[in-house]
């Protein structure tokens, strides 16, 4: 009867011993990192994935991540003109969008923001947005040939971020595959790789291997200054209820131990 | 807010206080005052180490089970040390705490993968 008592404490140990592990395991999307958040499990279908970069520019200074949207359960603030990265955008019954972001400070900690406080940077499809009328296709013009050891890759034309270089050696496999072309202002010619070897962005056939090509400055409308919150988010969930909760609760477990057990030693040996 | 803490506070607490009470009387004890003592215990450590957590998950920037871990470790030797003093049939007072904690803990990261 023991021996069949400790094979099932055993099992269940082990279970929990697996559950422990289980939780170094998160990502389990194919391609694309899906967010560990119980609300965007649930929601799945009904999240948008968009993988996209933010400024925080919510009305009193700060934008507010809450735990889910259908929570006030703040989990954390981003002062105004602080990055903020969104996978998921998830639309509620009112309408308003929610995006789910993820805390890059190793905690792995996920919330939501209202997708109203936030200013798309400005990138890829800013731009596409902007000049998508003066794009033609591809007219086969690059010669890999008349390249350089490395080709930069611009995240767009004017932008002054470089998401990758190609490498001449690469170009022995396969060839990159461009989708359209542009011409700037100034006329240099670019043309955009939708995907080659975990790369994706702008080329400028013009001066391919220049990474100093001038950059065109964006300006935003409607920025709000950056202010702090009078309280933190501990403090706005209920921080001092809880602590009060708890302490009571501690107190009083405390006073009836030592009421009801006093300096009892252990007498009986089962 | 409130909404939000109390089912906090308490799906925890309730669940620590059934797995640990039936483990207990899974490994033979039947003593009314220890079962009773098994409630008190984790009446004295199951809140005190949800709201450190939830403080610590709020000021420091670690992966939320390195938080965990060390205070599950404060709560079995409070607890270990608990059923040293006050306990009648526990045996083995530091055995019983780690056990029933790794299968409280344990349980409510299942639950948590699960929803």
């Amino acid at each position: 009867m023991k021996r069949f008592m400790f094979s099932k404490v055993l099992a269940v140990l082990v279970m929990c011993f697996l559950a422990v592990i289980w939780n170094f395991v998160f990502v389990y999307g194919d391609v694309i990192w899906e967010p560990r958040d119980s609300f965007y499990e649930k929601e799945r279908e009904n999240c948008v994935y968009v993988n996209r970069a933010y400024y925080a520019n919510g009305e009193k200074g700060y934008v507010t991540a809450y735990k889910n949207p259908e929570s006030n359960w703040a989990v954390a603030d981003f002062e105004n003109g602080n990055d903020v990265y969104i996978q998921f955008i998830y639309k509620d019954k009112s309408g308003r969008e929610w995006g789910i972001t993820e805390f890059n400070d190793g905690s792995e900690k996920n919330g939501w923001v209202l997708i109203d406080e936030l200013i798309a940077r400005y990138d890829h499809n800013s731009f596409c947005e902007d000049h998508e009328k003066e794009f033609v296709d591809y007219d086969g013009s690059f010669d890999p040939d008349s390249c350089g050891d490395k080709i930069i890759v611009w995240e767009y034309p004017g932008s002054d971020a470089i998401t990758g270089k190609l490498y001449k050696e690469d170009f022995k496999e396969y060839l990159p595959e461009f989708s359209y072309m542009y011409k700037d202002d100034e006329g240099r010619q670019w043309a955009y790789i939708g995907y080659y070897m975990g790369r994706c962005g702008w080329v400028c056939l013009s001066d391919p291997e220049n990474e100093n090509l001038p950059v065109i400055k964006v300006e935003y409308e409607g920025l709000i200054p950056a202010s702090k919150p009078d309280k933190s988010p501990a403090v706005r969930n209920g921080l001092w209820l809880f602590i009060g909760l708890a302490v009571g609760i501690i107190i009083v477990s405390m006073v009836l131990v030592k009421v009801f057990y006093g300096k009892r030693r252990r007498k009986l040996k089962v | 807010m409130i909404n939000d803490i109390l089912p906090v506070l308490g799906i925890s607490l309730g669940l620590t206080v059934f797995l640990e009470e039936v483990f207990a009387i899974i490994v033979g004890i039947r003593y009314s005052k220890d079962l009773v003592l098994v409630l008190l215990v984790n009446l004295l450590t199951n809140p005190a180490a949800v709201l450190c957590y939830y403080i610590l998950a709020f000021y420091i920037e670690m992966n939320i089970l390195v938080l965990k871990i060390p205070i599950e470790l404060a709560a079995v030797i409070i607890e270990g040390l608990y059923y040293r003093k006050y306990a009648g049939s526990i045996k083995k007072p530091f055995l019983f705490s780690v056990s029933a904690n790794i299968l409280s803990f344990g349980t409510g990261l299942i639950l948590n993968a699960i929803f």
